[in-house]
């Protein structure tokens, strides 16, 4: 289980971003997290896959704390292109995390063609189906995917979605999706948080 | 008629849009000439230069001797040949180990977390804080004066302010998220560093040593002026200056004039070339 337990953060000297919450994701289920904007959805998801350090409070990933090494909460944005090296190819990009089979690639409508090109010579939703792909590796047990459909055309969204629900059902993947978009949230996910 | 009108008028808009690239590309042309020409030359020039000869003593310069001879008669102009030579391996020596030097300090430090990174800033601010020359002089004192002794005095002290520049650089894509990201997949810092990090440190790297070589010969041709540098006997630019010195009330003017236009000409093509790097990878720039 991914928990988060009387977690509080703040910006610098600023007020505090969350203030003692707690939640926790089960293996195998999604998880909907909404909230106003700035209300510290983000914050709580990258403090989840350990890109933050809370200012008190513990994330606990099945009874152990963050580790060194590949980490099995990893975090997805909206915008893919900041998540790549923009000097990478994108065969390389997947390849620093693992070597997706034929048929993963054909689930999340990555083509092999894309391989030799850079980030900026696919589409935005392409790229954000490389991101997508990349973050499930084999030690991924949990995923937190913060908006990772809004700028995306509703076919894509589709595909993206169906394909992810898909994986996570089959591979014991917890998910916390992080969205504004309510109607998505009660399609995709068992429960919804609002923060 | 009217799109051949606008064509016209545009131009000379467009034109000068190509005016770094081209002045760089001039400035490194002449560089290279420079750096293939003056070695050639040296090695044509055999023993002139060297070996005294004391019946042309303080001839002014002709079609024999272009540059003239010097007081001991040897041929001003091989002996330039020489002393260019000398100071553009040091040179080229130096600025590649200070670039390195740089490099290794500002990946260690970002890796090594909060006290080592102060440890590096603390030795970037101690050298930039003391003056380049005493500290030259300090080292090349210490070790003895000769090439290694200038070599290596000049690469322990033209680190820093590449080092400040990298450091900056460095603070900022550590931050970036594909970098987040690959730590998050379990990649070393050293596999981080050499593939994230350091491709994009070559532009910085590149223009720093194009930039710093003309900086180091300069400070050589200074330590061996002041009698720190290379060996009062051997052709250096420092050592003709000096020895020109003593001549220059006397009207023997082309002993300290060729040697040091030289030194001018060549140190100015290495800053043209950094300085048209630097324009040239600055996207704000890239495109003028």
């Amino acid at each position: 289980m991914l928990e988060a337990r009387d977690v509080c953060f703040s910006y610098g000297v600023a007020g505090r971003v969350l203030d003692h919450v707690s939640l926790a994701v089960r293996p195998g289920e999604v998880v909907g997290l909404t909230g106003r904007s700035g209300v510290g959805k983000s914050t709580l998801g990258r403090i989840l896959s350990g890109h933050y350090r809370p200012l008190s409070g513990r994330v606990i990933i099945d009874g152990e704390p963050h580790a060194r090494g590949f980490n099995p909460v990893q975090y997805l944005s909206q915008s893919p292109a900041f998540s790549v090296d923009p000097r990478w190819t994108v065969g390389r990009v997947i390849s620093e995390a693992w070597r997706p089979d034929e048929a993963m690639l054909r689930a999340f409508g990555v083509s092999e063609a894309w391989y030799d090109r850079y980030p900026h010579e696919i589409s935005g939703g392409e790229l954000q189906r490389v991101a997508v792909l990349r973050a499930l590796a084999p030690g991924t047990r949990y995923l937190v995917a913060d908006e990772i459909s809004a700028p995306l055309d509703p076919l894509t969204q589709a595909q993206i979605w169906m394909a992810l629900l898909a994986h996570a059902q089959k591979n014991g993947l917890g998910m916390l999706v992080i969205s504004h978009d309510r109607p998505l949230l009660r399609r995709i996910a068992g429960r919804i948080l609002d923060l | 008629m009217a799109e051949l009108g606008e064509r016209q008028t545009l131009e000379p808009l467009i034109l000068p849009r190509m005016d770094n690239r081209v002045r760089s590309f001039a400035a490194a042309a002449v560089c290279l000439f420079l750096i293939l020409l003056i070695p050639v030359a040296a090695l044509m020039a055999g023993s002139a230069g060297v070996a005294p000869d004391f019946t042309a003593r303080l001839v002014p310069p002709d079609w024999a001797h272009w540059f003239g001879t010097d007081q001991m008669g040897r041929d001003m102009f091989a002996r330039t040949a020489k002393a260019l030579t000398t100071s553009l391996w040091v040179g080229l020596f130096a600025s590649a180990c200070s670039v390195l030097i740089a490099v290794v300090m500002v990946l260690v430090s970002a890796a090594s977390g909060r006290w080592m990174d102060a440890l590096v800033s603390l030795a970037i601010d101690a050298t930039i804080g003391l003056p380049h020359l005493v500290l030259l002089i300090l080292i090349c004192f210490a070790l003895g004066g000769g090439p290694f002794a200038v070599t290596l005095a000049l690469a322990l002290t033209h680190w820093p302010r590449l080092a400040r520049i990298l450091r900056a650089e460095v603070m900022q894509i550590k931050q970036a998220d594909y970098i987040i990201s690959a730590r998050h997949f379990g990649k070393s810092w050293a596999a981080i560093a050499v593939g994230h990090v350091l491709p994009q440190l070559v532009p910085q790297m590149l223009v720093g040593f194009v930039l710093m070589v003309p900086h180091a010969i300069l400070h050589e041709a200074s330590l061996t002026f002041l009698g720190f540098g290379l060996e009062p006997t051997s052709p250096a630019i420092g050592v003709m200056l000096a020895d020109s010195m003593r001549y220059l009330t006397a009207g023997k003017w082309w002993l300290g004039l060729f040697p040091g236009l030289c030194l001018l000409l060549f140190v100015l093509c290495f800053d043209a070339v950094g300085n048209g790097l630097r324009l040239i990878f600055d996207p704000r720039t890239a495109q003028t």
